[in-house]
């Protein structure tokens, strides 16, 4: 994004040694292409060219505006929110989709309780990571206020009104304005503003999709981390009638892989299958009556 | 005041270099670094983490 001055080394010695030892789980890590590209460039970048790498290597998006004006919070929201994603529970919850323990984690009798210590532990700095359920699942939970986050920060395009089933607005807009009033609506049409923001969230996720590898794997230990939230968020919430609160399992995953397709280029489309071929009738009905 | 502009590009790279989300990736890639009690089933992914905090940080 043409965010460095010339004159910054991409990495310290220490850092290329390390890149270059680390060949074998570079190699077996899925990284998006640019990467892919990047680290080649890292290990054989010189002492004499790091100075100029970025000007030399790195090339910024031509798909946003120069005058950053506009952008300036919503950049500073995104860059805030993304350091997030370094400290714990993320870093366990992104190792688990990448090679976490499926049969091992189910067999873990959850609760709330130990998602909530685990969320508690965060505020305790000298409290060190771990690699429990709990911490997984907890983890699970702060990357969806993430994805709400990002959400707010970049609003979700527009959806297609002119769906096969129209809502009650949309048909009292048809009614009133004509079949113009159905018709899709792009960014650019409501606001450039926002279209450039569009483009900014598309930025974003270029640099940061690569926590949330796309494998089988992946999907199916977020299938298992859904599965497991799922169960606990509906058994609280019907324990609890009085605060008048529904839990839809099947809208709550749409969002959620939405979102993640949105901002990490996810293709969840296994987890939804299972979804389907998992629900007992029990849990089914449920869902239909909250429907 | 624009991107391109020398003196904002200068203290944006230094403020996200020295405080802010370099500065939090360099932190979690070195302390993977120079930590060696990664069991046989962690390293894989502790070390994938650790280069891909130090790809992020270059893009």
């Amino acid at each position: 994004m043409l965010y460095f001055v010339d004159g910054v080394r991409p990495l310290s010695t220490t850092e290329q040694h390390f890149l270059t030892l680390q060949n074998e789980v570079i190699r077996q890590y899925p990284w998006p292409l640019e990467f892919q590209t990047l680290i080649r460039l890292l290990i054989k970048v010189e002492q004499a060219d790091a100075q100029s790498f970025f000007h030399d290597f790195v090339v910024g998006s031509d798909t946003l505006p120069r005058d950053t004006q506009q952008l300036w919070g919503a950049f500073q929201a995104a860059t805030i929110l993304a350091e997030d994603l370094v400290d714990a529970p993320f870093p366990e919850f992104f190792r688990f989709l990448y090679e976490g323990d499926i049969d091992q984690f189910q067999n873990e009798q959850l609760s709330p309780q130990m998602a909530f210590e685990a969320l508690r532990k965060l505020e305790d700095a000298t409290a060190g990571s771990d690699s429990s359920a709990g911490s997984i699942l907890a983890g699970f939970i702060r990357y969806t206020e993430f994805l709400s986050g990002m959400d707010n920060i970049f609003p979700s395009p527009p959806a297609p009104r002119l769906g096969d089933i129209p809502t009650p607005e949309e048909l009292l807009l048809f009614q009133i304005f004509g079949k113009q009033a159905l018709e899709p609506t792009t960014f650019e049409e409501i606001s450039p503003a926002l279209a450039a923001r569009q483009n900014h969230a598309t930025e974003i996720k270029r640099i940061l999709r690569w926590r949330l590898p796309n494998t089988d794997h992946s999907r199916r230990t977020l299938s298992a981390l859904w599965s497991a939230f799922s169960t606990l968020a509906s058994d609280q919430i019907h324990r609890y009638p009085s605060l008048g609160l529904s839990w839809n399992s099947t809208l709550s995953l749409d969002e959620v892989l939405r979102l993640s397709r949105r901002f990490f280029d996810f293709d969840g489309q296994e987890p939804v299958v299972q979804r389907f071929e998992s629900t007992s009738p029990e849990s089914a009905k449920e869902a239909d009556d909250d429907l | 005041m624009p991107a391109d502009d020398d003196r904002f590009r200068a203290f944006a790279t230094s403020h996200f270099l020295a405080h802010g989300l370099g500065a939090k990736l360099s932190r979690s890639a070195s302390s993977v670094i120079s930590e060696r009690r990664y069991s046989r089933d962690q390293y894989r992914s502790a070390f994938a983490m650790a280069c891909g905090a130090i790809l992020e940080r270059t893009l």
